[in-house]
Formats: C-alpha cells, structure tokens, sequence
C-alpha cells in the first residue's frame, strides 16, 4: 500500500529536507508551496498525511488545517511551528492538528511523527473495515429471524440493548446464544468497545479465577507476569460467561461478590479493581431447576437473571429454517464466488428435519453439503438428512462403523433422538453427523494433499470458500482430516 | 567522507580570526552536523541544502526590500518566515533574529523599523552565505538545477 503525503512549505530548503527526510519506497510525497496549492492537490488526490507550515502565503496553516479536515475529518495534519512559539503549538492542538513539530525541524522528529500518523491513518482503516464488516454481521437487517418468536425475540434484544443490565440467555445447544450476546453488546452503546467471550465449563476451577479475575505475578507457579482477567480486558464492553450453569459453587460465590461490588481482586493480589462491564451470562440448562436443586445460588441467579431471554430450539420456529438455511447457503457460497440454491425437495427435507443441534446444525448441514457438491442446486442427496431416519449406506471410504438404528415412524422426536443417542452410547460407534462430516472431511484431506496443503488453491479445487474450508478444517480439527488422509490416501470424487 | 567532514569542521572553527565573514555564530557546526548525520547521504543532501539557501537568498532579500518598500506588512512577515526557516536549518541564529524581528514588524504592521534593518539583514545574510559556500567547497556537487516545484 502506497501512502501519499503532502507537503506544505514556501522555503525551498524545508521543502528539500522534510522532502528526503520522509521519502520512503512505500510513499509518494508531493510538495506545495503553500495552502491554497496544496487544497487544490488534495482535491485532485487525497493524501494520508499532511505537513504543513503553520505560515505561509495565500492560506495559512491553520485555515488548511480547518479546509482539510472540512473535507477529510480526523485527517492526520501536522504542523510545523517556529521552536519556542508555546501559543502556536497550542493553537494547532485545539484546532484538531494531529501534531506538530518546531523549526528547525529534527529530522528524526518528524520521520517519527508521520510514521505515527501513517500508523494511526492504517488502524483507522483496519476499524473501519472492521465496523463495516461487523455491521454487515450484527447489523438490524442481516440477523435472520422469518418467525414471529424470532422478531420479536429481536425486538426484545433492541429494546434492552440500551440499558446496562445484566441479561441471562436461556436456549438449547447451538440455537444462537452467542449470537444474541453479540446482538446485545453491538447494538448497545458499548459497541467499539471490547467484547470478550468466555466459556465457563472450559476451565478448571481454579483457571477460571485467574482466567476471569486475572493474577499478580508470582500468584501461583508459572505466574511469571501479572495479567489482566477478562472482567478487565472487556472493560467498558460486554463480558458473556457462557456455561454459566457449569460453574461450581464456590466460584459462584466469588463471582456474585465481584457483580455485587463492582470490583475484581485478582488471584495473588490485594487491591480491588473497579470494573465497567456489561455481563451477559448464558447456558443450556434451566438454572431456575438447578436453583429448585439447590446446585446453584439463589442470590447469583437474582443477579444474572435481571433480563431474561430464552431462546427457543429450531423446530418450535420451522419458520427461520428455510431463511437461515438460504442465509449460511448464499454466504458460503459467495464466498467461493458461486452462486448456489436448494431444490424444492432439499428444502422440504430440511423443514422436516427436527434439528437437535438447532442452527449450529442446519449451518453444518449446509456447510458439508457446499463442500460435498460440485453443483449449483443442493439436492437431497447433497444434505443426506433422510438417512437420519433410515439405513445408512456403506461409508464411503474407510470402514467407519456407523449408527445403524432404524427408528420407527411412530417415534416422535425425544424417542428418535434417545434411540440414537442409546444405539451410540451402546455400540461407541459415530453418529451420523460425524460420519457425514468425515466424508467431507475426507474430500477436502484429498484436495490439500493434491495442493501439498496449499488451502487456498484446495479451496478453489473444491469449489469452497477458503473461510468455509477453514470453518470445516477448525470444526473437523486437522488432525481428523490428516486422519482421514492418511487411511484414504487414493483420490476418489 | 569522513576526511571532507573533518575539512567542514575546519572551514568553519578556523575562518573566524580575521576573516568574520565565516566562523562560529554565523552558522552552527553542532546544527549542521547533525543535518549532515541524520540520514544516509547526508553529504550531499547538505550540498543540496546550501545550494538551495543561496540561490533563494536575493530573490527572498529582494522581495523584504519590496515588501518594505510596498509598506506590505503581511508581505513582509511572509518573506521575512520563509527567509527565517530556511537559516534555522543552519543554525544561523542571527540572520533568524533579524528575521525573527522583521517578522514581528510585519505582524504588528510596524513598518517604520523596518528599513534601518535592511542593511544588517543584507550584511548578515553575506556572512551566512560565504561561510556556507566554503563548507559547500568542500563538497563539490553538480551545479543545484533550481527550486523543485509540486508535480503537475
């Protein structure tokens, strides 16, 4: 990236010295005698950075500063004043300079003082591209919600997004609660500020302290720094504790004194910290039940469960299926530049399904079958959801036992779902998800060995986005991929 | 290099006895040394520089004399800054006083001190010009082809 810097001097060895002083391969500098010029070069084409005279004819410095910054606001002006002019230099901070530098000007100053701009010129990029692109991603009109349960579930989230309480999301495995975490994190007046995530069950006991509240150095062996926890590293932004019904009940009554107080204490340390953060708590359990068990804290229940969301599973809002379904197709999709769609039978195959990984199935399901074809239309064949209710074919490739339960017709889903999860349990056989997954699994293991692991040019081969292949190589894990390369090193399509 | 930087220390610690157009206070070794290491081809750039200085010297004298002469004091307070930045890159701190004070003449509109200056400036402007041309010598460079302009 070529950055373009302008400078703004009418005495010809400035314009020499800040000139040689700023060349760089990297950047195109073009001079200017004095501010009217260099509008009229900024208006033919923008700069990154400008340095200018604070003195000069036609327009002073300041006026091109305010002209600048008219067209381009925030962009990074700095100014060069006479050494030991105080006022001068105050006078271009308050007008919005983004630094300034005396004269005689060091030459080591000034390359130090662009190079900062240009820096802060390239994060401000980077956080408008990111905004843009997490706008497009939380933004009202890109979360996908056909049934009513799901507006109005998104007109509950817009509704308390605004307010600073603590908020409990209720739900099945994989029906969305990070999602709606975020959704409440970037629709409130935090967004910009940090969103941290962190599953509870994830750690052990005493991890999760040091984890969420941070240590001292030297707090326990291998504490070789101090560190900051996740209540502070979320400061001033959302903090979702996932898994919250996991979490034992010693810690649960170190963590109600945190939310109770407002403070951490990290591990090892003694002065309490002030925190600033939003708490967003989630879990697949009825912590109401668990309370009623007396396994988990009245007291921190009250506390977390200031506004409650539950979130229902898929098959109690079939509505949201075909739209989610078409969502994750045209994403993936366009990510391999294809564009792709459902047949009439793929998509009632998909309304029957009753999904007991919620959308973290049907993206699944979606995502294996964009890597499984080479076509433009989904087909049944292409999401083999049928075969969850019927024999199974013989694998693919290697001899991977299978589930082959067969439930009858009659069984409704809880009965379908405990036959399978019995058959499994009995036989420690796979499921059926997983041994699809294998068999995508499988297909992309042969692409990177082809490539030589090149993921990109694997990508392409398969007709995938590279953020999909990456999606599938993080859920599968590579080394079950390179498993499966390794039993199945021929090349079969 | 290192031998012409040696001679540039010398052409200017040995020119004041009897010479006082070239010596210390005219122009600032420690100022101009640190101009020459700032970056790789320092030499040259300091060639540069100087080249620059003294071409634009009577055309920038010319336009304060002008300027005086107009009763121009914005003018004269440009010229005067412009003519001013350009010494300081040589810590030539009395032509920056002068200039400093014809500024401020030309910022307060208080031209009538301003004439009796022109003689000290042109007298003081001499002695920056001659004791950089002799640091010049001793860097003999291809003739500056002129003032660098911004591109179309």
């Amino acid at each position: 990236m070529t950055h373009r810097i302008l400078i703004v001097e009418d005495n010809a060895v400035d314009q020499r010295l800040f000139e040689q002083a700023l060349s760089d391969p990297t950047r195109e500098i073009e001079i200017c005698n004095d501010g009217r010029e260099a509008l009229a070069a900024f208006e033919r084409h923008a700069a990154d950075v400008v340095v200018s005279d604070i003195m000069m004819p036609n327009m002073e410095g300041l006026e091109l500063l305010d002209e600048l910054h008219r067209r381009v606001p925030g962009l990074p002006v700095i100014l060069v004043t006479r050494f030991g002019s105080i006022s001068a230099a105050v006078a271009a901070m308050q007008a919005g300079a983004f630094d300034y530098v005396t004269k005689p000007v060091e030459v080591f100053e000034l390359q130090t003082r662009v190079k900062r701009a240009l820096e802060l010129d390239q994060l401000q990029h980077e956080n408008d591209t990111l905004r843009q692109e997490l706008a497009g991603r939380f933004g009202p009109d890109s979360v996908v919600a056909e049934s009513i349960d799901s507006r109005k579930l998104m007109e509950l989230v817009r509704r308390i997004a605004a307010s600073h309480s603590t908020v409990l999301i209720q739900g099945e495995s994989g029906t969305g609660k990070e999602l709606v975490a975020r959704l409440v994190h970037y629709w409130s007046d935090r967004v910009g500020r940090p969103f941290v995530a962190v599953n509870c069950k994830a750690f052990a006991e005493s991890v999760l302290e040091s984890e969420l509240f941070g240590h001292e150095k030297g707090a326990f062996t291998g504490a070789i720094a101090a560190r900051q926890g996740c209540f502070e590293r979320a400061s001033g932004g959302t903090l979702l504790l996932d898994e919250i019904g996991d979490i034992s009940p010693e810690f649960q009554a170190k963590l109600l004194r945190v939310l109770q107080e407002g403070e951490v204490l990290r591990v090892g340390g003694s002065e309490p910290r002030r925190i600033n953060v939003r708490v967003v708590a989630a879990t697949n359990s009825s912590l109401q039940a668990k309370v009623a068990a007396g396994r988990f804290r009245e007291d921190l229940y009250f506390r977390l469960n200031v506004i409650p969301i539950q979130l229902l599973p898929l098959r109690e809002r079939r509505e949201d299926i075909l739209a989610l379904a078409r969502n994750f197709l045209a994403r993936m999709a366009a990510e391999a530049g294809r564009h792709m769609t459902l047949d009439l039978e793929a998509a009632e195959m998909l309304l029957r399904h009753s999904w007991p990984g919620n959308v973290r199935e049907l993206e699944n399901a979606i995502e294996r079958a964009v890597v499984l074809t080479r076509a433009d239309i989904i087909t049944t064949a292409d999401l083999m959801l049928d075969r969850l209710s019927g024999p199974l074919p013989a694998p693919p490739a290697a001899a991977i036992p299978i589930d082959n339960a067969t439930p009858a017709p009659a069984m409704n889903e809880a009965e379908q779902r405990a036959q399978r999860a019995t058959a499994l349990e009995d036989s420690g056989d796979v499921g059926l998800s997983e041994y699809l997954d294998k068999a995508a699994g499988e297909r992309i293991a042969r692409a990177l060995a082809k490539t030589k692991g090149n993921r990109a040019e694997a990508a392409r081969n398969l007709g995938i986005g590279r953020a999909t292949l990456y999606r599938f190589m993080r859920r599968l894990g590579n080394e079950s991929i390179a498993e499966t390369h390794d039993n199945e090193p021929g090349e079969r399509q | 290099m290192s031998p012409a930087n040696g001679n540039s220390a010398r052409a200017i610690s040995s020119a004041a006895p009897g010479e006082s157009t070239v010596g210390e206070g005219t122009v600032s070794r420690a100022r101009i040394d640190r101009l020459r290491n700032s970056m790789p081809g320092g030499d040259s750039l300091l060639d540069e520089l100087i080249d620059l200085f003294v071409l634009d010297l009577p055309t920038r004298l010319s336009a304060i004399a002008q300027a005086i002469e107009r009763a121009d004091a914005p003018d004269l307070a440009l010229q005067a800054h412009a003519l001013r930045g350009g010494a300081a890159n040589f810590g030539a701190c009395h032509l920056d006083e002068l200039c400093g004070k014809l500024e401020q003449i030309g910022v307060r509109d208080a031209l009538a001190e301003a004439s009796a200056m022109l003689d000290p400036l042109g007298r003081e402007s001499a002695q920056v010009r001659d004791a950089l041309l002799a640091l010049r010598s001793q860097y003999p460079t291809a003739p500056p082809t002129g003032r660098r302009s911004s591109p179309a």
